[in-house]
């Protein structure tokens, strides 16, 4: 087969540069066409479906009702029986395909153009035969108009029978998705100089859902179909600013088209919804509807009922995911001390029966299954709020991260010696009563998935991304799966004699490995007050200090053998709580600093925005966007590994790739919603936009290597010299 | 902090927005003065539209490898109205916009050459392989006409006819656009349409 084709394109070649393109219409043609039904035979009466089906050669296409800056439709002339009709072709919703500096609107690879037919009330024939000739224009750098004729013969069937589905059936009922609907959003556009404004009132419509909007206009004239299309969302529905056509300086009566939503089901599917939209200039609306179709169930979630086909992730896949990358958590490196100490104390049971391991390790479980329920509900919740959020979003919040720099100093020094934390919350206090040894367990599993949330592990972006798309009972599977694969290290230790008989047999080895796990906590710390520093600058570190100073008082306050023990209790709670109160309105209320770090160096980026990457790609640049957060130690490794070394200095510089960095450390509408369209609820996303504005952004994994990087910038680079 | 993060993003979009417009070519619009261009014929001459001041001048984008240009070519539609034209002292422009190693680019004998077999009349083919004298009209297709009047407006653009079809047959009968045009300015009338959509195939045109 490629070897036939290749052979046809260099026969192809030789022809038309020997005699001239003249002849090149006498080639094979590029399209492959058939009439097809959607019936195997009709009824008197009954209206059918039928349509004229176009295999188009790769990189070739066909041409929508408005073929956009060039090109012609495809139209189909009817010869039929006495007493039958035939409908306009039903256009299914056309790609934006751009030919150099023009836009054309059509289609590539296949096509189902159908066509309603009506047949008269009688007939008295035993089938009946239509004729087609359909005609169309296919380019590809070059245009070829083709045609066919095209006969259908089916059979007729008494008025008892109905029709039935054809073996064709499924291929019409999935261009019927494809079909646009009638929507009763109202519609207004509105002119300037060079801009006309259509807005489209459709509060129900979910902007986090839809990843891309489209208009194609039904006429050339009023819309430049090359210009770029501006989205903007509002409460009351979608604005578009479009830059105006030729004849817009005539005058908008009317604006008509489809305007096209993309919306992302899991991680990698994508559907795209057509509605017709008829706009008209401001004041002079039919607000009246229509009674067509609910535009809010045609873009609702794919119901379970057979139409959810393809290769989308399912709830299953989105499980398997979770747990996987549950797994993976336990590695990071804001997780790992943690679970060392859990670890730690299943060794203390090593030598007891195992039912007190096994307990144990089943409250750890509890404890990090009731905190991804917890979790869940947050986010379930801020999602009915219409917030943006995310995996990590807690480390937005200055106080949040204020706090966790508390919790953390505080276990370290626990671990130091300086106190034991009352009651074992860490599962370590000595001669613990059984009753506190499970509630420790369970705290233990609730300050690790703390611990956890601002790692992303790899599979858990795809996971997370499709269950925060979902109704909140998906979402809380999606969670509670990724929750026991979290757990599942720990649980299996605890379950299993033979894995305990690994961990060394209890000693005085352990207060030394507990003191040298006390400075990993350490470090987290220091990168907290960092974290700080970059949300509320000095103030912040002030504030991190004073709260650092107030805990290690109280902590010292509590090792204290003299003295009442609940006095002491008090005394330390008191310090710390007088320190927050003090802190913490401080710190919410300190200034964002503007980071002026290493620039002048490429590699620290320009700050992202979308219109910023529009003008690059504009000017012909590709353009990489590295979204991060100073809380996301994922990110953080990525920048050192793979972004601040200098073959990726010079990868930008060879590929003449744009660098912007997308900084989520503080909460920011547009970088969640860049993040949502790419299926994500967090950070890391690393997104290499190919110059052509038409082209999708490539996704690059989120745990990145310096050759992955470079490869894809020179990809990149290869599929552009392959176009021209 | 909130206010910082705001007008950040504010300064970048107005940043954007500037840039933006000052880099969108826009394509010339009728009633108002046509942009000036230089360009060379196949026989080396140079053209630009400053010097033709005080003649009407026809800009006809081809393309011979397209069939849209075919159709006007093989019926001998575009050969008549160019000698129509130029026996009224016109100037017709036939501007190749197509890049070097796309469809319509040949080399300027053989345009010559091409325009001979056909009986064409243009008063000359330019050559614009670079693209742009097309890309300052905005010229889409292959055709693609524009009329300026002898004062150096734009008069016209858009398609040859009203059937934006590549048939042959459908020349006959069909509403020619620039011969109407012609008409009316001759009358002293505002040329009405000034603006249609110009069908035809797209122009290879070099991309950057």
């Amino acid at each position: 087969m490629a070897i036939r084709y290749t052979a046809t394109t260099i026969l192809w070649a030789t022809i038309v540069a020997l005699i001239g393109p003249n002849l090149a219409v006498a080639q094979q043609p590029k399209v492959q066409a058939d009439l097809i039904s959607a019936v195997d035979h009709i009824q008197p009466g009954v209206p059918f479906t039928v349509g004229l089906s176009q295999r188009i050669t790769p990189h070739w296409h066909t041409y929508w009702k408005n073929p956009g800056d060039s090109g012609e439709p495809t139209r189909i002339e009817w010869s039929l029986p006495d007493g039958f009709k035939a409908s306009e072709i039903r256009w299914p919703v056309p790609d934006a395909i751009p030919v150099g500096p023009l836009v054309n609107y059509g289609y590539s690879d296949t096509v189902l153009l159908p066509v309603t037919i009506t047949p008269p009330e009688t007939l008295d024939t035993q089938s009946v035969e239509l004729t087609a000739k359909a005609n169309w224009l296919v380019c590809e750098q070059i245009c070829i108009p083709e045609s066919a004729e095209l006969k259908l013969i089916l059979p007729v069937a008494s008025a008892g029978e109905p029709p039935t589905p054809s073996e064709h059936a499924d291929h019409f009922a999935e261009t019927e998705r494809s079909i646009p609907t009638p929507a009763d959003w109202p519609a207004t556009v509105e002119q300037s100089s060079d801009t006309v404004t259509l807005k489209v009132a459709a509060p129900e419509l979910d902007p986090n859902r839809v990843t891309k909007v489209e208009f194609f206009p039904d006429t050339w004239g009023l819309v430049d179909h090359a210009g770029a299309q501006k989205v903007s969302w509002t409460d009351d529905g979608v604005t578009l600013s479009l830059k105006s056509g030729e004849l817009a300086s005539n005058g908008i009566k009317e604006l008509n088209g489809v305007l096209v939503l993309t919306e992302q089901i899991g991680n990698t599917q994508q559907a795209r919804h057509g509605f017709t939209i008829s706009a008209k200039p401001t004041g002079t609306q039919d607000i009246a509807a229509t009674g067509a179709a609910t535009p809010l169930q045609a873009i609702g979630t794919p119901s379970g009922e057979g139409d959810n086909t393809g290769t989308q992730i399912t709830i299953w896949q989105a499980m398997l995911f979770a747990l996987l990358g549950g797994i993976i958590l336990n590695l990071m490196p804001c997780v790992l001390p943690i679970l060392s100490l859990k670890t730690l104390s299943l060794a203390k049971h090593s030598g007891s029966g195992g039912s007190e391991a096994r307990r144990s390790g089943l409250a750890y479980l509890a404890g990090v299954l009731a905190s991804f329920a917890i979790l869940t509900g947050v986010l379930v919740a801020l999602r009915s709020a219409g917030l943006a959020f995310g995996w990590g979003f807690q480390f937005q919040s200055p106080v949040f991260v204020l706090a966790m720099t508390a919790l953390f100093l505080a276990l370290g020094l626990s671990l130091s010696g300086v106190f034991d934390i009352g009651g074992g919350a860490v599962g370590l206090g000595e001669g613990l009563t059984r009753k506190s040894g499970l509630t420790g367990s369970f705290f233990t599993g609730v300050l690790a998935t703390v611990a956890a949330t601002p790692c992303t592990a790899p599979f858990m972006g795809a996971a997370i991304g499709y269950a925060l798309t979902r109704p909140a009972l998906d979402m809380a599977l999606v969670l509670q799966a990724m929750g026991v694969g979290f757990a599942l290290p720990i649980l299996l230790i605890s379950l299993s004699p033979a894995a305990r008989r690994i961990i060394p047999k209890p000693g005085p080895w352990m207060d030394t490995f507990k003191q040298v796990l006390a400075f990993p906590l350490y470090a987290t710390v220091v990168w907290l007050v960092w974290v700080l520093s970059l949300q509320a600058g000095s103030d912040g570190v002030l504030s991190a200090g004073v709260t650092l100073i107030a805990v290690g008082f109280a902590a010292w306050l509590l090792g204290n053998r003299t003295g009442q023990p609940a006095l002491r209790g008090a005394l330390a709670v008191a310090v710390v709580g007088a320190a927050l109160a003090f802190t913490v309105p401080w710190i919410t209320s300190a200034e964002v600093p503007t980071t002026s770090a290493d620039k002048g160096d490429i590699t620290a980026g320009e700050p992202f925005s979308e219109e910023r990457v529009a003008e690059l790609r504009a000017s012909g640049r590709p353009v990489f966007v590295n979204f991060t957060a100073a809380w996301c130690i994922s990110c953080k490794v990525n920048e050192q590994v793979a972004l601040r070394t200098d073959g990726f200095r010079k990868a930008l510089t060879d590929h003449n790739v744009a660098y912007l960095k997308g900084d989520w450390t503080n909460q920011d509408e547009r970088i969640s919603r860049v993040l949502k369209a790419y299926g994500r609820a967090g950070v890391p996303l690393y997104l290499l936009y190919p110059a052509d504005p038409q082209k999708e952004a490539i996704v690059l994994p989120q745990l990145l290597t310096e050759a992955i990087v470079v490869r894809h910038f020179a990809e990149l680079n290869r599929t552009q010299a392959a176009i021209r | 902090m909130t206010f910082h993060t705001t007008a950040k993003f504010a300064a970048a979009a107005c940043l954007a927005f500037v840039l933006g417009a000052a880099s969108a070519a826009a394509a010339p619009e009728v009633g108002k003065p046509a942009p000036d261009f230089t360009g060379v014929d196949t026989h080396g001459k140079t053209h630009t539209l400053k010097e033709l001041r005080g003649k009407t001048v026809i800009l006809e984008w081809s393309n011979d490898g397209c069939p849209y240009v075919q159709k006007h070519y093989g019926s001998g539609n575009m050969q008549k109205l160019q000698k129509d034209t130029t026996a009224d002292g016109i100037v017709w422009l036939t501007v190749v916009s197509s890049a070097p190693g796309t469809q319509g680019n040949l080399p300027p004998a053989d345009h010559d050459a091409l325009m001979q077999k056909r009986d064409a009349a243009p008063s000359a083919v330019i050559i614009d392989e670079e693209g742009t004298i097309g890309r300052t009209y905005g010229a889409q297709t292959t055709p693609h006409m524009y009329i300026i009047t002898p004062d150096g407006n734009l008069a016209y653009k858009g398609a040859i006819d009203d059937k934006p079809t590549a048939n042959q047959s459908d020349i006959e009968g069909a509403r020619n656009y620039v011969r109407e045009a012609l008409e009316q300015i001759a009358a002293g009338k505002p040329v009405d349409p000034a603006v249609t959509r110009a069908y035809g195939c797209s122009i290879k045109y070099k991309t950057s």
